[in-house]
């Protein structure tokens, strides 16, 4: 096999006086026609070790040592030696990138057509009529519908996905062969993320190209790579061929790594995490998790009757708004006490909506929204106050959901005030500490402001800041997405542990099906407004109705590889 | 299709804007404490010449007529009395300079479409109409002189200081914008005419006040005199100068993060064209908006450097016109403003969504 790129020893550091390391000795080849897959969580430096490559690295962050070797025809060149001049010839004709955000990458005042020729035209005179057909075919290429239109497009008129084919074909226009794709699916939706994935595959076998492929999502790096880099904080945890790498992992951290992804095909108690790996000795609890028994018998604690929201499509120049868009048509469904609902649905279904309309932060267009028997929409004042006390959300986004200027304590002790007025001093600092205590931090982080925590504890403290009124029932919205999977099993686990302890009932909404179906008793599927369809996990996993919920599963990264698929 | 239904929107809706304009004006004015006719015979005036001057002027008829005559004097098309000769609303042969009746009713009652009339100075007696044109075109030249150098002075210092971000060069520009920024136009509008002018004037051969055209010093002619534009234009240029530096200095290091920088790079496109293709032209969208109104704030008259500089625009106009209670004068400046001023929001909005496609639908 011939070697393409030969990365030997890369050394990253940030900053000038005091340097700081980020990456540190790492080596790795790639070979021609393979698929090298890069995985580590945020953090691991694996985005900037790609970038390292082609000299594309931030200002403050500089190349301490190392060697980075490219075989242009099987003549090496040293792209890392200080006597490549015009590193600006290797970009994009020998080694391509596309990125993680299709939305972002792309320029957004030019046309799609002249941004792919103008990559063209960098490495190679080509004549007007030539360009644009070099484009076209390459718009085919990727295959995009309607080229011709295309390519006199803006980059704001065309989809995620689509984005993400325009960026690979601009990628391809100066035929390179090594592609260095970073995280280029997880902006987007499973189904969306699966067409890429064939697309890239396709482009590897047809023209023989050579990617290197990172991700922090190992199921996905499973489908594509042939060899496995894992990274974790700048270093090397493991590397080897994928086969051998998923069969016996030998580090605990990739053991970790791949245990913490809630499985597709059983339910264990409690999702193991790579700590427990490190810390393990001898045999890790296996336990399965016994079905939760729920009375559906007995009144919902939330029921919602055809429910209707339309949001105002703001119109072009002039003018304020256009139409309506229905985000959310005629749904209906019940969460019973205890139970936890996934509701799950790519961008834009409407889960989120659905969320939203429940916690009154939106208005409903129709329908009406019952919590424990009372018309949430006709509630006032101290009635008002009880429900939101009762209902909590815990959002997505742990960097933006908590006010950088506010300590945890004030946080905390906000929210103790408005629905706890019986409490003195006293018993707050009380039920502060408590509550930091059961979400699985300590009583010393109670002046920190939020910066001071990594993100995965600034989401617990949003679980504990929506656990302070003492509510019946939480609002999940995504909130775990943002996270790394090792800190996603930790949260879940808390998630399950709190809502035993405290009887709480849970609406989980999430893009992700495999934590959709360990977490919840019953699974509802939103497409474009409704609901597709509902029911418990197993059977909405192995017997789909519908043809939508069917592709939804089966574009879940690494199906194919559990054991859910065959059955 | 769309685009032009919604301009035709924006357009009415300018003229109700203007409506209230002159409404408001029209009613303050007669709230203000003063006489436009003891104004112009000054205070030794009789009581039978102010009542006459009065008469002359339509001063003795109640406001609301007042009001409704200026309002059929401004609209292109008006109803008139072509019967009565002494009718407040009589239609005067030689009043507007293009008119057409349309039709005249068997009372006595004529249709005509005009141009909208200003009406006549209280103090100069030359219609209104006249003075603004005369006054615009040198207000506009002003203001324009002084936006382009803002823009283009101030883009190209603000780019480059992102460029170089943190050198000398870059804290240099930003103390001068600074100092820029607070400097009161007319202090700058002195200091800078006693130096360039007066104390430099040997070598500069600049005037301390003057305008674009001037009567030659035989009194034979008018004669461009465009040097006389440089000192009020730089006066007038410094603080959008230096509010452009910085404005497109911020926009252009926000810009440089984006995403779609890195992809150019990644491309494998020379530096000068990632910055003179991909970040230039998206940096300067913030620029583009708050220079364009600056702009049509400056088209109002900028009324300390006209009047320092003695620049006969519409600031100084106006001042004058304030000055000896000359109500058609203030409402024809107040006027002419308010239409540039509605007519810059709609064009800077097809501009907009011109340099932005996502604007566009």
């Amino acid at each position: 096999m011939a070697v393409l790129l030969e990365v030997t020893g890369l050394c990253l550091a940030l900053g000038g006086n005091s340097p700081k390391t980020l990456v540190n000795n790492i080596s790795f080849t790639l070979g021609e026609g393979k698929v090298l897959g890069i995985v580590g969580e945020s953090g691991s430096g694996k985005s900037l070790t790609a970038l390292s490559i082609t000299r594309l690295l931030p200002e403050n962050i500089t190349m301490a040592s190392g060697k980075i070797v490219f075989y242009n025809l099987g003549e090496a060149v040293e792209l890392s030696s200080p006597e490549i001049k015009d590193i600006r010839n290797y970009r994009g004709k020998s080694i391509a990138m596309i990125f993680q955000e299709p939305m972002t990458s792309l320029n957004p005042s030019m046309r799609c057509g002249r941004q792919i020729e103008e990559a063209i035209l960098a490495h190679r005179k080509t004549k007007p009529a030539a360009l644009k057909e070099k484009v076209i075919s390459l718009l085919h290429e990727v295959n995009l519908p309607r080229p011709e239109i295309l390519y006199d497009s803006y980059p704001h008129q065309l989809s995620g996905g689509q984005r993400q084919r325009l960026m690979i074909a601009m990628a391809l226009s100066a035929d390179p062969s090594v592609l260095i794709a970073d995280e280029p699916t997880t902006a987007l939706d499973v189904t969306v993320q699966k067409n890429i994935i064939l697309l890239l595959q396709k482009l590897k076998e047809s023209r023989g190209l050579s990617i290197i492929f990172i991700s922090h999502d190992l199921r996905l790096i499973r489908e594509i790579a042939d060899d496995v880099l894992v990274m974790r904080k700048g270093e090397i945890s493991e590397y080897a061929e994928a086969g051998k790498l998923f069969a016996e992992p030998s580090s605990a951290y990739t053991k970790g790594l791949i245990a913490c992804q809630p499985p597709l095909d059983h339910k264990p108690e409690r999702l193991l995490t790579i700590r427990d790996f490190e810390m393990a000795k001898g045999e890790l609890p296996r336990e399965e998790r016994k079905s939760n028994e729920i009375d559906y018998s007995q009144e919902p604690i939330l029921r919602i009757e055809n429910l209707s929201v339309n949001y105002s499509v703001p119109g072009g120049l002039f003018s304020k708004r256009a139409g309506s868009f229905k985000a959310v048509d005629k749904v209906s469904l019940e969460i019973y006490p205890g139970e936890t609902l996934g509701l799950v649905g790519e961008s834009g279904c409407g889960k989120t909506t659905i969320g939203k309309t429940i916690l009154k932060l939106i208005q409903a267009n129709e329908g009406d929204i019952y919590f424990r028997g009372m018309r949430i929409g006709s509630l006032r004042s101290k009635a008002l106050r009880t429900f939101r006390k009762s209902v909590q959300v815990v959002f997505q986004d742990p960097f933006s959901s908590l006010n950088p200027r506010q300590t945890i304590q004030s946080m905390l002790n906000e929210a103790l005030e408005v629905h706890k007025p019986g409490l003195d001093l006293r018993g707050r600092r009380d039920r502060i500490a408590e509550l930091l205590i059961n979400v699985g931090l300590t009583e010393d982080d109670v002046y920190k402001y939020p910066h001071q925590f990594s993100g995965g504890q600034r989401q617990r403290i949003s679980i504990a800041r929506s656990l302070a009124p003492e509510p019946e029932f939480l609002v999940l919205d995504e909130s775990v997405s943002a996270l790394d999977v090792s800190v996603q099993a930790q949260v879940l686990n808390l998630l399950n542990d709190l809502k035993e302890k405290y009887g709480l009932s849970y609406l989980f909404i999430s893009h992700d099906l495999s934590v959709v179906k360990y977490m919840s008793d019953r699974i509802v599927v939103m497409h474009a407004g409704i609901i597709e369809e509902s029911g418990d996990p197993e059977k909405i996993f192995h017997h789909p109705e519908k043809e939508y919920t069917r592709s939804l599963i089966s574009a879940i990264p690494g199906y194919q590889y559990s054991s859910a698929s065959t059955s | 299709m769309i685009f032009f239904k919604k301009l035709a929107g924006r357009v009415l809706y300018g003229l109700a804007v203007l409506l209230g304009v002159v409404t408001l004006i029209f009613f303050l004015f007669n709230v203000l404490p003063g006489d436009p006719a003891r104004m112009m015979l000054g205070q030794r005036a009789d009581m039978s010449s102010l009542e006459g001057i009065r008469k002359e002027l339509g001063l003795d008829k109640p406001l609301y007529l007042q009001y409704i005559r200026y309002l059929n004097d401004l609209s292109p098309v008006s109803l008139h009395n072509s019967a009565d000769k002494d009718s407040y609303f009589f239609l005067d042969p030689g009043k507007y300079k293009s008119s057409k009746t349309v039709f005249t009713s068997s009372g006595g009652i004529s249709m005509v479409v005009k141009l909208p009339w200003l009406g006549r100075s209280f103090q100069s007696r030359k219609p209104v109409g006249e003075m603004v044109s005369e006054a615009f075109p040198n207000t506009m030249a002003l203001a324009l002189a002084a936006i382009l150098i803002a823009f283009f002075a101030g883009t190209l210092l603000g780019t480059f200081s992102a460029l170089k971000k943190d050198s000398w060069y870059d804290r240099g520009t930003l103390l001068f914008s600074a100092l820029g920024m607070s400097v009161p136009s007319f202090f700058a509008a002195i200091l800078i005419a006693w130096f360039f002018a007066y104390k430099l004037g040997h070598i500069t051969h600049l005037n301390l006040t003057g305008n674009i055209y001037e009567i030659d010093d035989f009194g034979r002619g008018i004669k461009l005199e465009l040097k006389n534009l440089i000192l009020p234009a730089i006066t007038l240029g410094i603080r959008p100068l230096s509010v452009v530096v910085q404005l497109s200095r911020n926009s252009m290091l926000e810009v440089l993060n984006q995403d779609y920088i890195r992809t150019a790079y990644a491309k494998g496109l020379k530096k000068s064209r990632v910055i003179g293709v991909h970040a230039l032209r998206n940096s300067l969208n913030p620029v583009v908006t708050a220079i364009s109104g600056w702009f049509a704030s400056m088209l109002a008259g900028v009324v300390f450097v006209e009047y320092i500089f003695g620049w006969r625009g519409l600031g100084y106009m106006l001042v004058n016109a304030l000055n000896f209670y000359d109500l058609p004068v203030v409402l024809g400046c107040v006027l002419t403003t308010s239409v540039i001023f509605v007519a810059v929001n709609i064009s800077m909005d097809i501009i907009y969504a011109l340099l932005d496609p996502r604007i566009r639908k």
